[in-house]
Parts: structure tokens; C-alpha cells; sequence
């Protein structure tokens, strides 16, 4: 395994604050913030104590800054260098795990946002959307859904491939091993066989009181709930007197695999990540330059404060009593359930469009 | 662009002389006629805050929204090549397929499929038009000419500008010496090569400034802009006429293009075969003075009557008259701001600011027809917020600093400034308005978008 540096402000800050819980030696489980930022640093952040735990310096260039996190969630896997690298770090030591390369010879490789890993741990699902470069002229080819197995270290190469759609970002996978994919529609995928079916219909969804669905979902979130969340916007009645604009959800349930299409909140205030509250499933919470509440069951922002600038990614803790936005700039923002402002925790970069993940271990 | 892409993309190595060379044969031996770029002079002459419109339903959607669609449309391939074009837009730039106007619909079917047909039988490899430049084209530049424009913030000018061969095939020295209507001197020289047998490109020096020439030297009266390469909406139109005799004398341009009653000043008229004969600016206008003149120019010290009649005046220099070509106002009727929709960047050493430059013109109401324009009326430029939000936010106070006398904002400092709401940007949402001097309740308003830097400036946008 590869050992990478810890940074001398991780640990400095590791220094006088809590360990890690295997550290510790205790059982007790602590939430954590795990997310990347400018200029290649994983942070993890107790977010109680306000204080970056841990910073991994990740070999290679900031980007995306995807994340997904192991079952046991000690182990992040990151789509990193400028989108053409997966690497898993082992975020109770900054030792890197995996590392997989996307493009090979002529082809190139980049992963938008799609990671997911299997609920096992085994195997890192990653889509790789290729280009063959030709000496004169490039052509691009059907984008790719990897196989990884976790195990595979440092130069990790898939063990199965399978076609997958144009145009997928997020990726999650449910309890009985379907790979969902947020492409023009929501599919489900058997990564045993790369059997693809329509989940929740998007593009390909033909009811006339609505016009075309836009989504734009980049931040893997939803591990709180167990949920696979892709807010789209959407026209009601487009072209009439009565034509209005919803914010909506698609839904996938991970643990029973239900699926759910629904306007939540009328279009009225600009939202980049939205989540379910851990304690009632009609309630959301979106951000942008505001964190929302919305409830769904009423279609009603019920309530919001104003944020200092803006941020991408939002995520709560599991007993749902913290909500925390990141992104964008370089601090996490934290907030009650009554969005009362707790403070700020200030990372060295920016964490531009990175996750926000929450972990516990 | 092309050799510049293979040069930043895939690492060729390519001499700057050795491209310039490249460039030029390409551009002498697969260029396009001067009807094919025609369509296209705005984008090659950087004008900016246009909008664009086409003939297919959605190009504008598919290419036009991450740049313009001039970009294409100055390109001859045959459809294969143009299919190319497309997978090298996806492989790389990945993203573009999931930006907004794409992630709704399937963009890389609808690209090969749609659009590459389509520029493959509009925009294709071979035409006749193209053929017929290449066996006739024009004559060398080499020679004397007048040239005029208006300087935003200085004034309307007019300048002998004298052409010579330089070292170099079709490249050109030129200098020029003139003056601003109202007698400030102006001076310039540069350096040009014409490439595709027309198409001028100069690099200028005017009275200290540096700046960029672009001309399509194709008609009679060559024509362009004058542009300041850090600041592209900063530019200057101009035209350009033989200074040579012909055979026919003719007025062809008036500095300015109305007189106001009651005035005096300096008016310069401009054109061929104006060195002799009377001057005659009808009955409300009295030339005092002749401060200038030869065949292609004559400047005048006049003085319009406070009964001066609005409308058309009627100009004879010698044998050459004119019934449309200079005005006569009491007051103004009408004022247009140009441009409607302006959008200036804010400013920082990497990318230098985008100013708003706006002109107003003024016109007067003609019941026997089109109304009449005066040009450049005296006006006074003031800035307000566009909207409620805009005031909420403090634009005015944030995003720059429109002058009062010129019409031209400056933009403020780029980056989150932690003053404003969110830390924003001193972007800006204005309304920019210009009334005229002396007749407040005459204005015009035009909208002024200030917004974040551009990151990737290529030459043709």
C-alpha cells in the first residue's frame, strides 16, 4: 500500500483533537464530514468539534471530487484527477487502497460523476465515458460501465465491463445489489450481467401536463437515508395560462428498491443539492444561497435562512439534529434543524463541486 | 485556432513564424470569398453584444450556446469532416454533453445526425464563390487613402492614410495623419498583412494607443474596425476611401451628420472631386471659414441660423451634392442607445475588463418618411438599477462606474467581493440611460448586464 503524507495541519489538528474511534480503542462510533477540496486534500472533519480530524494529500489533480464511501464507510473512493483516476483512501490513515485509471493507449477516459460501490464493499462500479484518439481525428465511443474489485490495489483494472447509457452523472447502488444510474431517465442495473431497465421515467416520460424534465445531479448524497436523490426541475402545464414550476425528486428507496417521481416545492428559489430529513421522509432540505425546508406532503418551503455565499452540497447527520453545507467555497457551514447557525469550519482549498459525504465509524 | 489547438491539446511544436506561414498559405489557398465571410464580418471584426440568429431550428442550441455560432459557419467541410468536428467537440469537452440544452435531449445522435448533414450541405467544402476570388480577386492596397470613424470618448475623425508594400508577401506599412473634428491631431502608423487577397489585418498604433485592424478590403469603400485587443468592445468603425481622383466627384460622408440651430463649429465633409468649385450649405448654414481642403476632403468654420428649418440640408462642394447626407435640427425627437443589451466583465490581471461602450443617436421625425438621423447628439449618461434586486443588491454602487460625458462603463475588480451579499461578484444588473443635453425629457435607456470574467478568450469567440 501506498502511504501518502498527512499534511502538517492535519496533524496539528489531530494533535489536540478527538481520535478516530479505532484509535481510541473504544467502540464508539462518531460521525464524520468526508469531503475533497482544492488543491488534491481529502478532509475528514468532526463536525461536533468543528475540526478537521484528518487531511489525506490525494497524488494527482483536484476533480471532480466525487465521492462515494465503503458499507463500513472507512474507506472513501474519490473520482480524482481530473476525472480520470479512482482512488480509495483508507480514512482512518490516508493510505491509499485502490487506484484505478480510466483511460488507456489512445482511449480517453473520463468519469463524470459516476461511482458507486456495491453494498458488500467488493466492487466499485465506475462509468467511463471514452474518446479513441486517432492520429487525425478522435471518435467517440459508447461510454462504459467498469467492475472494479476493491481489493485490487493500486493498479486496479476491471474485471467486466458493460455498455451504459449517454449522459449518466450520479450513481447509487440498493440493498440487493442494483446499480441505479440518473441518466435521461433513472435505470436499473444488474452489474452481473450489465441488464439495464427504466426505473423512473425522465426524458422518456409522456404525460402532456408536463413539459421536459431538466436535471442536473453531480453530488452523490443520500447515504443518510439510504436514498438515491436526483432533484429535476420541470414545467407543469407548459404553454398555458396555468403553467407553473416544480421542484421535484426522483427517488429511489435503496433498501426496498421502491421508486418515487415528485414535484416537492414550487420553483422559486435556485437549489443545486437537495436531501431527505433522516425523520420524516416528506420533509427536504435544499441549498444553493439559501438552506430550505421544504415539505413535500404541502409542496411549501416552511422555512429557510440565508446563506453567506453559496453552496453546492448539503447532507445532514443521522439523527437529522445537523444539517451541513459544503462546496463550492472553502468552509463547511453547519446549522440546526431549526436552521440556527452552529458555526463554520474553515478547509485550506475550495471545495468547487466535490460531495459532502457524512460518515461514521 | 485550429494549429493553436494542436498546439495547446496535443503538444506540436509549431514556430510563431512558422505558423504565421501556415496561416497565411491555408488562408490564400482555402479561404473563404468575401460574400461567403460577409455574413460573418461582426464576429471576425469582435464586435460584441449581438445576438445571433439562424437558419435551423436548433443550432442555436446545440453548438451556438458555448460559442457563436459565426465560429461554424466560417468553416467549409465536407460532412464527414463535420462529423469529426463533433466527436472531437465531445472527446474534448466532456462536459458539453451534460450542460444545460443538452442533458434534455440526446446531443451527440442529434449532432451527427441533424446538424453535421446540415452544415454538410450549407456550409460545404467546394463553392463557386470561392472559385471566382480565386480567378479574379483585387488589386494591392499600396497607395493613399482617407480614412474616418468615430473614437468613442474623443470624437468623430478623418485621417490620410498612406499604404506601402512592406518586406514580406502582402504585407504593408501604413501611416496615418489626421486630425478629430474638432483640430486635436491624429496620428498613427502600423504594420498589416492581407491574407485571402482581402482580408486586412493591421496591428496600429494611434496617438500612443496600440490597437488591431480588421478590413475586408473587398469593395469599393473598404471597410472595418479599429479594436482594442484587451478590451474588445472598445472599437472604433471605420471606412476607407481611394484618395486617388475619380472620375466622378461625390460626397460620401459628413462630420457630423447634423448641425444644431443656433450653432458654430467645425464641419468636415468627405468624399472625391471636392477641390474646386463652390460651396453651398443652403440658406441657414454660412461657411465662415475654409480651414481645409483638397480633392478628397473640405473641413469648415459654420454657422447654423437659430431659424435653421429641421430637416434635410441640401450640400453642393463643387460638382458633387448631396440632399441625405447632413442635418438640420432644432431639437432632437427621438434618441437610440446602441447597443440595446450590452454585457461588460468585471476586471482582473488575467483577464482585463470588458467596458460598456454605448452610443446614442438622435433622430429627428420625418412625415414624408424615415425618420431622420442626426447621429451623435449631446447627451448625458447616467446609471440606475435594472431592477428591484439590482437596487437591493447595490449594482449601481458595486459593479463599475459609467462616465457621465462618453457613455462608457468601467467595470469594478473581479473575484467573491466580501462587502456584498453572498460575497458576489461586483456583478451588476443596470439600466443605462442617456437624455439629451438641453432636453432632459429625451432619453433612451439600454440594459447593461456586468458580469464575471471570461476564461477562454479565443480570437473568434
Amino acid at each position: 500500500m501506498k502511504r501518502l503524507s498527512l499534511t502538517l495541519a492535519g496533524l496539528m489538528a489531530l494533535a489536540g483533537q478527538p481520535l478516530l474511534a479505532a484509535e481510541t480503542g473504544t467502540d464508539e462510533v462518531r460521525e464524520y464530514l468526508v469531503t475533497m477540496a482544492h488543491p488534491n486534500q481529502l478532509h475528514v472533519i468532526d463536525p461536533v468539534a468543528q475540526e478537521i480530524v484528518r487531511t489525506c494529500d490525494i497524488e494527482g489533480d483536484f476533480g471532480p471530487g466525487t465521492l462515494q464511501l465503503s458499507p463500513d464507510n472507512r474507506t472513501a473512493y474519490i473520482l480524482h484527477d481530473r476525472w480520470e483516476d479512482v482512488v480509495g483512501v483508507d480514512l482512518t490513515n490516508c493510505d491509499e487502497v485502490f487506484h484505478a485509471h480510466g483511460p488507456h493507449g489512445n482511449i480517453g477516459a473520463k468519469a463524470m460523476t459516476s461511482i458507486a460501490v456495491s453494498p458488500d464493499g467488493k466492487r466499485v462500479y465506475v462509468i467511463w465515458d471514452r474518446v479513441e484518439k486517432n492520429l487525425d481525428h478522435y471518435r467517440v465511443l459508447e461510454p462504459q460501465l467498469a467492475v472494479y474489485d476493491t481489493s485490487a490495489g493500486l493498479d486496479a483494472e476491471p474485471i467486466a465491463t458493460f455498455p451504459a447509457p449517454r449522459q449518466v452523472l450520479i450513481m447509487a447502488t440498493g440493498a440487493d445489489g442494483s446499480l441505479y444510474l440518473a441518466g435521461p431517465d433513472i435505470y436499473r442495473m444488474d452489474p452481473s450481467s450489465g441488464e439495464i431497465e427504466t426505473a423512473i421515467a425522465n426524458r422518456s416520460w409522456d404525460d402532456p401536463d408536463y413539459g421536459d424534465v431538466d436535471s442536473l445531479s453531480i453530488w452523490t448524497l443520500g447515504e443518510v437515508t439510504n436514498d438515491f436523490i436526483r432533484p429535476y426541475a420541470v414545467a407543469k402545464y407548459p404553454g398555458t395560462e396555468d403553467e407553473s414550476w416544480y421542484w421535484g425528486v426522483n427517488r429511489v428507496d435503496l433498501t426496498t428498491g421502491e421508486t418515487e417521481r415528485k414535484e416537492i416545492v414550487p420553483f422559486e428559489t435556485l437549489f443545486y443539492s437537495i436531501v431527505p430529513d433522516p425523520n420524516d421522509k416528506d420533509i427536504y432540505y435544499g441549498v444553493f444561497n439559501h438552506i430550505t425546508r421544504i415539505d413535500s406532503s404541502s409542496k411549501e418551503a416552511v422555512d429557510a435562512v440565508e446563506l453567506d455565499h453559496t453552496y453546492y452540497s448539503i447532507n445532514t447527520s443521522y439523527d437529522g439534529s445537523r444539517i451541513y453545507v459544503g462546496g463550492a467555497s472553502h468552509d463547511i457551514a453547519i446549522y440546526d434543524d431549526e436552521l440556527n447557525d452552529l458555526g463554520r469550519i474553515q478547509l485550506p482549498g475550495d471545495m468547487s463541486f466535490s460531495t459532502l459525504k457524512v460518515a461514521r465509524f | 485556432m485550429t494549429i493553436i489547438r494542436m498546439q495547446t491539446m496535443h503538444g506540436v511544436t509549431v514556430p510563431m513564424e512558422a505558423r504565421r506561414d501556415i496561416v497565411k498559405y491555408l488562408s490564400d489557398t482555402r479561404g473563404l470569398a468575401p460574400e461567403e465571410s460577409a455574413p460573418q464580418r461582426a464576429l471576425i471584426e469582435r464586435r460584441l453584444n449581438r445576438v445571433e440568429s439562424f437558419d435551423h431550428p436548433t443550432f442555436q442550441a446545440m453548438c451556438a450556446r458555448c460559442h457563436t455560432g459565426g465560429r461554424p459557419l466560417l468553416q467549409r467541410r465536407p460532412q464527414k469532416e463535420w462529423e469529426r468536428l463533433v466527436h472531437f467537440h465531445v472527446g474534448q469537452f466532456p462536459t458539453l454533453e451534460y450542460q444545460s440544452m443538452a442533458r434534455d435531449r440526446d446531443w451527440l445522435d442529434i449532432a451527427l445526425n441533424d446538424i453535421a448533414p446540415w452544415l454538410g450541405d450549407s456550409h460545404g467544402l467546394e463553392s463557386e464563390a470561392w472559385q471566382a476570388w480565386q480567378d479574379n480577386g483585387i488589386d494591392s492596397p499600396d497607395g493613399d487613402w482617407q480614412l474616418w470613424g468615430h473614437w468613442p470618448g474623443e470624437g468623430d475623425f478623418y485621417a490620410d492614410v498612406t499604404i506601402t508594400a512592406a518586406d514580406g508577401e502582402d504585407a504593408y506599412d501604413l501611416t496615418l495623419d489626421g486630425a478629430f473634428t474638432d483640430g486635436r491631431q491624429l496620428d498613427g502608423e502600423g504594420q498589416a498583412m492581407v491574407y485571402t487577397g482581402y482580408e486586412w489585418r493591421a496591428n496600429l498604433n494611434l496617438n500612443g494607443h496600440d490597437f488591431k485592424q480588421v478590413l475586408d478590403l473587398a469593395g469599393d469603400r473598404p471597410n472595418g474596425r479599429i479594436f482594442d485587443d484587451r478590451d474588445e468592445a472598445f472599437g472604433i468603425q471605420v471606412e476607407m476611401l481611394p484618395a486617388d481622383e475619380v472620375a466622378t466627384p461625390a460626397l460620401v460622408a459628413s462630420q457630423p451628420a447634423a448641425l444644431q440651430a443656433g450653432m458654430r463649429g467645425r464641419l468636415v465633409l468627405l468624399g472625391h472631386g471636392l477641390g474646386k468649385g463652390g460651396i453651398d450649405l443652403g440658406e441657414g448654414v454660412t461657411v465662415h471659414e475654409v480651414v481645409e481642403r483638397s480633392d478628397s476632403r473640405v473641413v469648415l468654420d459654420v454657422e447654423t441660423a437659430s431659424d435653421l428649418t429641421p430637416g434635410w440640408l441640401p450640400v453642393q462642394v463643387g460638382e458633387a451634392d448631396a440632399d441625405t447626407l447632413l442635418a438640420g435640427y432644432q431639437t432632437v425627437d427621438r434618441l437610440e442607445l446602441s447597443p440595446d443589451l450590452g454585457v461588460a466583465r468585471v476586471a482582473s490581471e488575467a483577464t482585463p475588463a470588458v467596458s460598456g461602450v454605448f452610443s446614442a443617436q438622435g433622430y429627428l421625425d420625418n412625415p414624408e418618411g424615415d425618420d431622420i438621423p442626426l447621429g451623435r447628439v449631446p447627451v448625458t449618461w447616467s446609471v440606475a438599477p435594472w431592477d428591484e434586486i439590482a437596487e437591493d443588491e447595490e449594482d449601481v454602487k458595486y459593479a463599475g462606474t459609467l462616465d457621465a460625458a462618453t457613455g462608457i462603463f468601467s467595470p469594478g475588480g473581479a473575484g467573491p467581493n466580501p462587502l456584498r451579499r453572498f460575497d458576489t461578484n461586483n456583478a451588476g444588473n443596470l439600466r443605462v440611460t442617456a437624455s439629451v443635453v438641453g432636453q432632459e425629457d429625451v432619453q433612451d435607456d439600454a440594459h447593461l448586464i456586468v458580469t464575471v470574467q471570461r476564461w477562454n478568450n479565443p480570437p473568434l469567440r
